[in-house]
């Protein structure tokens, strides 16, 4: 069990964590979760000591962590971060076997380790062991990350962003295997998240924060269908609201686009009398049809016809209106161009259309 | 049977990589050869003067003296070794002691202190290095050594730096999350990560270093640089030429040992 007693960490002044009392019970998987920056990073560290508390105290089951030499504390505490950091110069097998080696393991033992390892998290051994981190994929990496932790089999087990970097298809999969893998090790897991399904997907408890302070600390059930006020409402909105724009595609919000062939412009300007629609937006072609520029009419007026990267600009048919949104909001534009094979301008998708999708069922 | 052919009848048998390798990288198979060539011959020539000067009188005809009388081109190529190994040596372990000094928490605050002292110790010509040292140090071995020393810190002790500072923080930050101590960290992490570059500046130091060994004979040390002056002093090139191209072929060879030593590293990369 892990305790949080009145616990503080300030930054010049400011406090990243402000006064967090928690009970983490053992065997089971507690997330954090919060906006960028409310702390849950911090409140990680604090526990296996990368960070010391401003005040307060951190009890691992009853001792006070500040009771314990850091380096020990440390060893007896799996450790995963996003960008996982397996040693570069080091084989697979060796990067499991770090912290049996700094517990004073035999090598025969390491490595017998390192293999049963490999083995529960679905990387076979021979084909492994002696890769270097470079040569494994994001995912693979990851799970070597997740093995590495788990090699001296400490009870507790923290997690910041472990599957962040991974894209939404692998995160789910390796979501899975992890929670499987955790109902047959029962360790008691801190895991960080920003990502709300992945928070409910995996998280017995779920730990709500925001500006340093913990906001909920709910089953999933309660923090979704009980929120305790208008902050975690909006934030489990916000969030689902995001999650919906993912199920719609592009191809089914598309609008026919204005477009002008690039031949066609008069001293680098498009004609005065050329008619446009609401979202004030010009898209301009090549003779193939290849997105090449674009043009904004504001107050009457045509602007500089810009050249641009259709690949940086655009989205695809099969992109989602998640996609879409974001390219939207980067742009700071009301449209964004939908592009077919080879960078064809094919449509386009309205920021109109998509507050629409969301508003239809009542999100936001 | 068309389309049917077997995947191995594409894999190239080792003979034939041999090939390859003859005619895409040459200089890997020519470049060790050649060296081993040269060395051998200037060992065998050092060995029995008498070809030497055979030798010698054919590429120079018609001079009086084609051996320095003071001494054996032997005894010359083991002073200038020694000059080069023990300035080297100890500049080697000065800088890296110092680059891991300077980067860590207690000794930042000389980083910028440090780089900029080192960087204006090789700003000063050797000779200039040399004369302040000998009226400290007195003529001979002991000057030459000092003077060879400083000179050769700076590219070590820079490298050393910038391959410390280069290891990404976050494999540093998980190997304090797995609980190594600081001074784990340094030899399982962060030395390992960097001894690419570190070796990199050991190699460059080592090579200029071959080359400025033959200022140590102004001051009476010794070495490949005795023959050389001498033959300026005398206007007998057979001696220049014996001195340069003996010192060349030191240098070579360090620098090829070195680069193969350098490339027994794990190479850091930018992506992961
Ligand atoms: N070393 C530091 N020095 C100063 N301020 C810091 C430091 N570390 C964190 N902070 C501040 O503390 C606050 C909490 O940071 P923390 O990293 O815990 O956030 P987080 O919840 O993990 O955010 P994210 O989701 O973006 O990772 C932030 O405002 C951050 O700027
Ligand atoms: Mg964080």
């Amino acid at each position: 069990m892990i305790e949080f007693e009145h616990v503080v960490k300030e930054y010049n002044g400011v406090s990243a964590v402000n006064d967090i009392s928690l009970e983490l019970p053992a065997g089971k998987i507690c997330v954090f979760i919060g906006p960028s920056g409310c702390g849950k990073t911090t409140s990680l560290r604090l526990i296996n000591r990368m960070i010391e508390p401003s005040s307060g105290t951190i009890r691992l089951d009853g001792t006070p962590v500040s009771k314990i030499r850091a380096e020990e504390l440390r060893r007896g505490i799996g450790y995963v971060i996003q960008s996982v950091g397996l040693l570069p110069h080091m084989s697979v097998r060796e990067n499991i076997g770090i912290v049996p080696r700094l517990l004073g393991w035999d090598k025969h033992k390491r490595d017998t380790r390192a293999d049963e390892l490999l083995e529960l998290i679905g990387l076979s051994p021979g084909a492994y062991r002696d890769k270097l981190p470079h040569e494994l994929s994001g995912g693979e990496a990851q799970r070597v990350g997740v093995a590495r932790a788990l090699a001296a089999d400490p009870p507790v087990l923290l997690m910041d962003e472990p599957f962040g970097a991974v894209d939404p298809l692998g995160r789910e999969v390796l979501q899975r295997e992890f929670l499987s893998l955790n109902r047959e090790l029962k360790k008691t897991v801190v895991f960080v998240t920003h990502d709300l399904d992945e928070a409910i997907r995996l998280g017995d408890r779920i730990v709500l924060m925001r500006n340093g302070k913990v906001v909920q600390d709910d089953i999933p059930e309660r923090i979704l269908g009980a929120p305790h006020n208008e902050f975690v409402r909006e934030f489990v909105g916000a969030d689902r609201a995001l999650k919906r724009l993912s199920c719609f595609t592009v191809e089914s919000y598309m609008h026919k686009a204005v477009f002008l062939d690039r031949a066609l412009l008069q001293n680098g300007r498009p004609p005065e009398d050329m008619q446009i629609n609401g979202t004030g937006m010009l898209w301009i072609v090549d003779a193939g049809e290849v997105l090449v520029g674009m043009c904004r009419r504001s107050g009457g007026n045509w602007g500089d016809v810009r050249e641009v990267r259709a690949e940086e600009l655009g989205v695809s048919t099969v992109n989602s209106l998640r996609d879409a949104l974001s390219r939207l909001l980067g742009r700071g534009m009301k449209a964004v161009p939908v592009l077919s094979d080879g960078n064809r301008l094919v449509g386009e998708v309205r920021l109109t259309d998509i507050e629409a999708v969301n508003q239809s069922d009542g999100y936001v | 049977m068309m389309g049917m052919s077997s995947p191995s009848q594409h894999k190239l048998s080792a003979r034939e990589r041999f090939r390859v390798r003859m005619i895409m990288g040459s200089a890997d198979v020519v470049g060790p050869v050649l060296l081993v060539m040269g060395v051998v011959t200037l060992l065998w020539l050092a060995a029995n003067p008498s070809q030497l000067e055979a030798v010698l009188r054919m590429m120079f005809p018609g001079r009086r003296g084609y051996l320095y009388e003071r001494a054996s081109l032997m005894t010359l190529l083991g002073e200038h070794l020694v000059l080069v190994a023990v300035s080297g040596s100890a500049a080697a372990v000065v800088g890296i002691s110092l680059g891991v000094l300077v980067t860590r928490s207690v000794g930042r605050d000389f980083l910028g202190i440090v780089r900029d002292l080192s960087s204006l110790a090789q700003t000063f010509p050797p000779v200039a290095v040399l004369a302040l040292a000998v009226p400290a140090l007195g003529f001979g071995f002991k000057p030459a050594v000092v003077a060879l020393f400083v000179y050769s810190i700076l590219p070590v002790l820079n490298n050393t730096i910038s391959g410390l500072e280069a290891v990404p923080p976050d494999i540093v930050e998980a190997s304090r999350g797995m609980g190594m101590t600081p001074v784990q960290i340094l030899f399982f992490t962060e030395l390992p990560v960097a001894a690419r570059v570190i070796i990199a500046g050991v190699r460059t130091s080592v090579v200029i270093n071959i080359g400025t060994a033959t200022i140590g004979a102004v001051v009476g040390a010794g070495g490949l640089g005795a023959i050389i002056i001498s033959g300026l002093v005398r206007d007998n090139y057979a001696l220049v030429f014996t001195g340069a191209v003996s010192a060349a072929v030191l240098a070579f060879s360090a620098d090829w040992c070195f680069a193969r030593l350098e490339g027994s590293f794990y190479i850091a990369r930018s992506d992961r």
